[in-house]
């Protein structure tokens, strides 16, 4: 069973008008589970206060696309609009264009769910075996942006405890596209206390076409990024007008890990036979603060081995930070570091974020840093991740 | 029966058909095979985030800044975090998109208020444009207008039957011709059926 349609890439700027995720009326039925894990109230019934009537989403600008509506409906009657991957297709088979898959932290958790035996484990080997088979001519690995985005944030973070930069306190995590919409639609006077610093898969696309495409020896305007994301969000990440900070687009394409999984059945590659091989230099070492991106909490956690370790001034001996992990729509924290002892919030599935948001443009936080992620659980439990295996 | 209390008791239909069926489930095929559908059930994500710190435990490289390319990117490339190069790739900047939103919207579906009140203006003092957010306990002829000091009428923000819940209006601080009105002492008075609130705002230019 798809539940999205492989040509309809749409071009960038055309965001904001684009559904991409919508509801097929044929298929609702009318249970309405869909108006409880949305967000926004962007899903809401055809006809107000009707108890029997099909959903549908009135307008574009209302939806985050963080694609939980999509995951959670029991009769898989929503599906996404947009896919690039009849385009890749077509890059891929083009012999001039150097194609380079970037695969997020957390589709390595998912991906061996859709084959075998249904448990998350992790397989990133694999996962980079089958991205080459598909024909992909180089892979290079997002949790290396992610370990950029840390390095960035967090001396972000530094310089707004320090008052070095003219920004307001709690600093907000911009990891999340989902979240970086809400907080544009529904909540804009936190603007500034979000993280100027761009998603780990931004970073590294830009990176990819300067920095990378120069030690590969390919020119930038020859490689054609493809992300592969556990998240429908990032599409719309992915066509933001601005995203073009290395010249070119930054990322060319986007797909998700259900659309991958399809790919890899349509192409028959049998997933749990293929050796496990490694990611391309330059973009190939990572480490553990960056593979627990995707669960909530973890960004939180890596960025505070990174904040701690500087405030110390010593080497972290305990990297572990069990107080930000959790699975609670809410959970707080108090960090001692140095001569500092400051309080960081969590918040897992933007449906619990009005009340921090509201708290903090009220003055009334004591946060120094917020993360919250759109999808409740992080991006392992995101709006492309698999939903049944049978499903994909 | 107080509002939090009936929250705690509330479940929705979906979770209720999931208890149901997980206890018939139990009576006809046993604890075994249940406690497996039930984890399915339950969603995979907890399995998930355990394989993530499964995974970064057994990693021998744990933190973002002892990871070596990243040090050879910035030593060759990037200089160092918050440089003028980093700045200028990895940094960006967001875009006010409330203004696409129509001026009132439900706030969210699931929590109903007890009566009628003006929960908050913010900002307040504010400069331009301020937010006043209100709610009503069920579905009414709403009507929300700001007056100056002086008890004349400056403009009417909602005029119409809107459903309960909480929600947000946008004043810009221009009156109903669309003129900008000057500083001082704004109130917003909300009318909804039989019940009045009030709050006061203060424009500074």
């Amino acid at each position: 069973m798809r539940l999205f349609n492989p040509a309809s890439a749409p071009l960038p700027g055309e965001a904001d008008a684009i559904h991409f995720v919508d509801v097929n009326q044929d298929e609702c039925r009318s249970c309405a589970h869909c108006e409880g894990v949305c967000p926004t109230g962007a899903i809401t019934r055809i006809k107000p206060n009707t108890p029997w009537c099909v959903h549908y989403i009135p307008d574009p600008v209302y939806c985050i696309a963080c694609g939980q509506c999509l995951k959670e409906c029991p009769g898989l009657a929503i599906n996404e609009t947009v896919s690039f991957l009849e385009e890749i297709q077509q890059k891929i088979a083009d012999p001039e264009i150097v194609t380079v898959a970037m695969t997020a932290p957390s589709i390595r958790y998912t991906l061996g769910e859709a084959f075998g035996d249904d448990v998350s484990r992790y397989e990133a080997g694999k996962m980079f075996a089958a991205l080459r088979r598909l024909g992909f001519d180089k892979v290079w690995d997002v949790e290396f942006g992610a370990d950029v985005t840390i390095m960035e944030e967090s001396a972000e973070l530094l310089a707004r405890i320090r008052g070095e930069l003219d920004r307001p306190l709690p600093l907000l995590t911009s990891c999340c596209p989902a979240w970086i919409r809400y907080v544009e639609t529904y909540h804009p006077s936190l603007i500034p206390n979000l993280s100027t610093a761009r998603s780990p898969v931004q970073m590294l696309g830009a990176l990819a076409k300067t920095y990378g495409a120069a030690e590969i020896g390919v020119n930038a305007e020859k490689l054609y990024t493809v992300q592969i994301m556990p998240c429908i969000a990032k599409k719309f990440e992915q066509l933001r007008i601005e995203n073009a900070k290395s010249g070119l687009r930054d990322i060319d394409a986007t797909i998700d890990t259900r659309e991958l999984i399809q790919w890899l059945k349509d192409k028959e590659i049998n997933f749990d036979d293929l050796p496990d091989e490694q990611a391309d230099d330059p973009f190939r070492i990572t480490t553990g603060a960056a593979t627990i991106f995707g669960a909530t909490g973890g960004v939180m956690e890596a960025v505070l081995r990174r904040v701690v370790e500087v405030l110390d001034n010593k080497p972290l001996e305990n990297v572990e930070f069990q107080t930000v992990r959790g699975t609670e729509g809410v959970r707080e924290a108090e960090i001692t570091a140095g001569e500092l002892t400051f309080k960081v919030a969590i918040v897992s599935g933007a449906v619990n974020a009005d009340p921090i948001c509201t708290a903090i443009e009220m003055r009334e936080s004591t946060y120094v840093a917020v993360e919250v992620m759109a999808c409740p659980g992080g991006c392992l439990n995101g709006g492309g991740q698999p939903i049944e295996s049978e499903y994909i | 029966m107080s509002n939090q209390f009936r929250e705690k008791l509330t479940i929705t239909r979906r979770e209720f058909i999931k208890i149901l069926g997980i206890f018939f489930a139990w009576i006809v095929i046993g604890v075994k095979s249940v406690a497996h559908v039930a984890r399915q059930l339950a969603g995979k994500f907890l399995e998930r985030i355990q394989a993530a710190y499964a995974r970064d435990s057994a990693m021998s490289l744990r933190k973002s800044q002892d990871n070596p390319q990243v040090q050879s990117l910035y030593t060759d490339f990037l200089g160092e975090p918050l440089g003028e190069l980093s700045e200028n790739l990895l940094h960006t900047s967001y875009i006010d998109r409330s203004r696409a939103i129509p001026a009132i919207r439900p706030m969210t579906m699931r929590t109903m208020p007890e009566s009628l009140a003006i929960i908050s203006v913010y900002p307040n003092p504010f400069n331009a444009t301020t937010e006043i957010a209100f709610c009503i306990a069920g579905s009414e002829m709403v009507w929300l207008a700001v007056f100056n000091t002086a008890g004349q009428q400056v403009c009417s923000l909602v005029e119409k039957t809107i459903p309960a819940g909480t929600h947000r209006v946008r004043w810009d601080g221009r009156d109903k011709y669309g003129k900008r009105v000057a500083s001082g002492l704004y109130i917003a008075r909300l009318i909804a059926g039989s019940q009045m609130a009030s709050q006061r705002m203060t424009l500074t230019k």
